[in-house]
């Protein structure tokens, strides 16, 4: 079975006769834009091959190209359900190239937009796991829920889902007090609307028993494989990007890493649940704590004209100084890292001085959490592949870059 | 330089608190990275390379980390492998971190790496027959351009599209 | 002459087969049903999921013709019948499967005088006649040729042998207590006392395994879109891809048709209006009928929103370890009764 014959660039596999190939997308409702060969023996999974190229948008060669501003808009099309947290990531090294830091409320207005994608990621994902399930309720809640924090996202940044909020030295927009009570008052929706989850979504008998004790990944083998992100804690291992480089304003609060031992399906839902959960405690912490003060480093405020300034002053909104258009980073590389919704997210930036970037290398958590994929599914049934894929929260645009 | 002097240096620089290492030889790579996995370095975060076409050398470059032993400094410990261009392989490191699977292979279709005992080599993101041979993210790989803007143009001007 | 003609066509239609087939609780019935059951199953789901359901198509009345745009959609949609396909079974399968689940309507009485054909054994019949249709489903998994079909096909034939097992057993719970096999009989036994009060073991039982007849959830495994995009229905498209899907529903009203007969006192409470024999031989009868069918059918289409859906080892161990249990324990209850009211 497992014999494979390359002659001239054709392949060919033995296959005996109680196996069926079968192609899980890329066309499959619940496949995403991808594709998993698995091989079924009866209705078990005996072998399961993760084909996730299928939306290649070639961002490291593509970043080359451009300008170090600019990739910042290419880069947060990796997840845009998450971009606060992707372009934070890039902006984060390109800092530590530039050797600027943000001022204190910048920091706090990032990890404000940090915390809100966290959990409408969250709640898109749950919601795309509920219709795996085939839980429409569910899918129609997450999703009608996770408005109000995209609302919430856009009143910041201006954008619902493409931010571009952060900018090397600081954030592109300063936000009201009447943003925050707003903010509030969207957190007290969300922690009451945890509640019925709870009771419509993860206690319901029928879709409890679908997640128990499936796709168990134990803590050996999530350390083993790299994964990363709330998979990994609901393992029982106690990582957190947040914790480990404290980035943004996450010195500045109170949180706790919730981990879970069982490491099934079940685990990894209420696992984020509790993020969620967590998510809310740090943003009121982050309400009530948030600094007066410059969104933008003084380095660029010098640079401003006497018309950004009005701007600023009337709207509070920056307006580039044309440094933007022309970084250049000294020669040197730099990493930055920001647990993202799905896990940690890795830049790592190689600046030969020029305009343009050296080299990106970019790696995403959907990427390391997709070798789960090929190792989760075997030995369970075809049933519960889409209820281990939507568990581990899989993006496939955000693995395949 | 001998094998066994330049591995001797390596442990010598791993006992500091430096934050990388370079090293010549591919043949180094398998020790020291059993050497950082005993010392707590238990999983890769990013397995790729750098391509250097003025000194003709691809970087392979490891940026690897610790769930299990937090204190450990620094957090990302980066490892880099100078290999030759023209004939870039190094020893699969699928034995000592699993987690380099599908990194290794990604490795592989964009820049050519062969990693000598990867069970399983082959694109992962790339189309198989399309970029069988064909590495985009070498400096040397020229992005095609569509000209599709390009011809219009030229069909105005000489008349054909009407 | 036109007067002999209007009386000839009233004839024709009044005839028991004819009406039975096509009027109530047949073909037009049905499709009204569909209509009203489908309406309300999105505008039920909508609401608990917060959003409004069909409001496109006549935002006056809620959009409950959605239905009706929707099958004209079906109709006009190309069909593509893809070459790999066998052809034949491939057409016959949702067509067919379309008829014989209507056929056992042909045995199901909705008036104490007026039948579709007189026999003495309609409950059995009835029940015979709705066990059809899986094997044109998985016929139609066979000749689609498509691997997600062929597991749908499988896992329809698994759970063929598990519920068709439980909804005999539960009905001749019921047969028992009435000591007949004929529903007029049955229903007019029921005249004080409901089925469901007598035997509400049975009922449970035989309510579950057409949950899981028809594919409601939690039991829509066959089709499982997310897993199995369909099932036996993955290379349908226009109206055959209709018809397939008309086929769970009719099934799940002609089910419920033999439920409220057998268990929720059929046509009871029996009342006439004196001189209108139409109206109060059928008429009245046939519309408590459906009406009690259809709300039945209602409670079915409202799990989509609350359940997900089990996977086929936990429906199937569901099906054989506790609700086959159940049924006979209502059947042993049911004889019990019988027993007793027999010593007493």
């Amino acid at each position: 079975m497992e014999q494979i014959n390359n002659v001239g660039g054709f392949s060919a596999k033995k296959v005996d006769d109680k196996t069926l190939i079968l192609f899980f997308g890329p066309q499959h409702p619940s496949s995403g834009h991808m594709r998993i060969i698995v091989k079924l023996d009866g209705d078990i999974i005996v072998e399961s091959d993760p084909d996730i190229g299928y939306v290649h948008r070639t961002m490291e060669k593509l970043s080359e190209t451009k300008e170090w501003i600019k990739n910042s808009v290419l880069f947060e099309r990796l997840a845009i359900l998450d971009a606060g947290n992707v372009t934070q990531a890039y902006i984060i090294a390109l800092e530590k190239l530039l050797n600027v830091e943000p001022p204190p409320r910048a920091l706090y207005l990032r990890t404000i937009l940090s915390e809100i994608n966290r959990i409408s990621s969250h709640l898109y994902g749950m919601g795309i796991f509920a219709i795996m399930i085939g839980s429409s309720t569910g899918y129609m809640w997450f999703f009608g829920d996770r408005e109000i924090m995209v609302q919430l996202a856009e009143r910041i940044t201006g954008s619902r889902l493409t931010h571009t909020y952060h900018i090397p030295g600081g954030v592109r927009r300063d936000v009201s007090n009447a943003f925050l009570e707003e903010l509030e008052k969207g957190l007290n929706y969300i922690e009451r609307r945890l509640k019925d989850y709870e009771v419509m979504f993860v206690n319901n008998p029928i879709i409890r028993s679908r997640l128990e004790n499936v796709g168990v990944l134990s803590r050996e083998r999530a350390i083993e494989l790299g994964v990363t992100g709330p998979n990994l804690r609901a393992s029982g291992v106690s990582y957190d990007v947040r914790v480990e480089e404290p980035y943004g304003a996450y010195q500045f609060v109170d949180f706790e890493v919730p981990v879970y031992k069982e490491g099934d399906a079940l685990a990894r839902t209420f696992q984020r649940f509790d993020e969620i959960r967590q998510s809310i405690s740090i943003l009121r912490q982050l309400i009530k704590s948030i600094p007066e003060g410059p969104v933008l480093n003084e380095k660029y405020l010098k640079l401003f004209t006497k018309k950004m300034k009005d701007i600023w002053d009337a709207e509070k909104r920056v307006k580039f100084p044309s440094i933007f258009a022309n970084l250049r980073p000294p020669a040197g590389k730099a990493y930055g890292r920001v647990e993202e919704g799905r896990g940690e997210i890795f830049f790592y930036l190689e600046s030969s001085g020029e305009a343009k970037p050296y080299r990106v290398r970019v790696v995403t958590p959907s990427f390391r959490n997709s070798i789960l994929l090929k190792y989760l599914p075997v030995g369970e049934r075809l049933a519960d592949l889409p209820a281990i894929y939507g568990s581990i929260d899989y993006f496939p645009p955000e693995a395949d870059r | 330089m001998t094998d066994s002097s330049r591995e001797f240096q390596g442990t010598s620089l791993l006992s500091e608190k430096t934050s990388e290492i370079i090293i010549d030889s591919p043949d180094q790579l398998l020790p020291l990275a059993k050497q950082l996995k005993d010392k707590g370095y238990d999983h890769v975060i990013s397995l790729s390379a750098v391509d250097y076409p003025k000194s003709n050398e691809l970087h392979l470059v490891i940026h690897i980390s610790s769930y299990t032993k937090r204190d450990l400094q620094p957090k990302v410990f980066e490892l880099r492998v100078k290999l030759k261009k023209s004939e870039p392989k190094v020893p699969s490191l699928i034995n000592i971190w699993p987690s380099v699977e599908f990194q290794e292979r990604e490795a592989y279709e964009m820049f050519g790496i062969v990693f000598e005992g990867h069970p399983d080599l082959r694109n992962i993101l790339l189309d198989q027959e399309e970029f069988s041979g064909v590495h985009p993210l070498l400096k040397d790989f020229k992005i095609p351009e569509e000209d599709i803007t390009l011809k219009l143009k030229e069909d105005v001007k000489s008349g054909t599209n009407k | 002459m036109l007067d002999s003609f209007i009386l000839f066509i009233k004839n024709i239609i009044l005839w028991p087969p004819v009406f039975y087939l096509l009027i109530a609780p047949g073909l037009v019935t049905i499709l009204i049903s569909l209509l009203l059951l489908i309406w309300a199953e999105r505008k039920i789901a909508g609401r608990i999921q917060m959003r409004y359901g069909p409001l496109e198509i006549s935002p006056k009345i809620g959009g409950a013709i959605q239905l009706v745009a929707d099958l004209t959609r079906y109709m006009l949609q190309e069909i593509i019948i893809p070459r790999t396909v066998d052809t034949l079974p491939y057409l016959i399968a949702p067509i067919a499967g379309f008829i014989i689940s209507l056929l056992p309507v042909a045995a199901i009485p909705i008036s104490p005088i007026y039948f579709p054909s007189p026999m003495t054994n309609s409950i059995i019949v009835a029940l015979a006649l709705t066990t059809l249709p899986p094997i044109l489903n998985i016929l139609a998994a066979w000749a689609s040729n498509n691997k997600f079909s062929l597991i749908g096909g499988a896992r329809e034939s698994f759970l063929i042998a598990a519920y068709e097992l439980i909804v005999i057993l539960s009905a001749i719970g019921a047969m028992v207590i009435y000591g007949t096999s004929d529903f007029t009989e049955a229903v007019s036994l029921q005249k004080n006392l409901w089925g469901i009060i007598l035997n509400p073991i049975s009922a449970i039982a035989f309510y579950v395994a057409v949950l899981m007849a028809t594919g409601r959830f939690p039991f829509e495994i066959a089709e499982a879109e997310a897993e199995i995009v369909m099932g036996a229905y993955t290379e349908y498209s226009g109206l055959l891809y209709g018809l397939s899907m008309g086929i769970s529903y009719t099934r799940m009203f002609v089910y419920n048709v033999i439920f409220s007969l057998l268990f929720l006192g059929g046509w009871q409470p029996f009342f006439t209006i004196g001189g209108h024999i139409f109206i109060s031989y059928v008429l009245i009868p046939a519309t408590v009928v459906i009406l009690k069918a259809l709300i039945v059918s209602l409670t079915m289409v409202f799990t989509r929103a609350i359940y997900g859906r089990l996977r086929i080892d936990q429906a199937l161990g569901g099906a054989w370890k506790f609700w086959f249990l159940v049924a006979i324990v209502g059947l042993i209850w049911g004889s019990a009764l019988t027993y007793l009211q027999q010593v007493i």
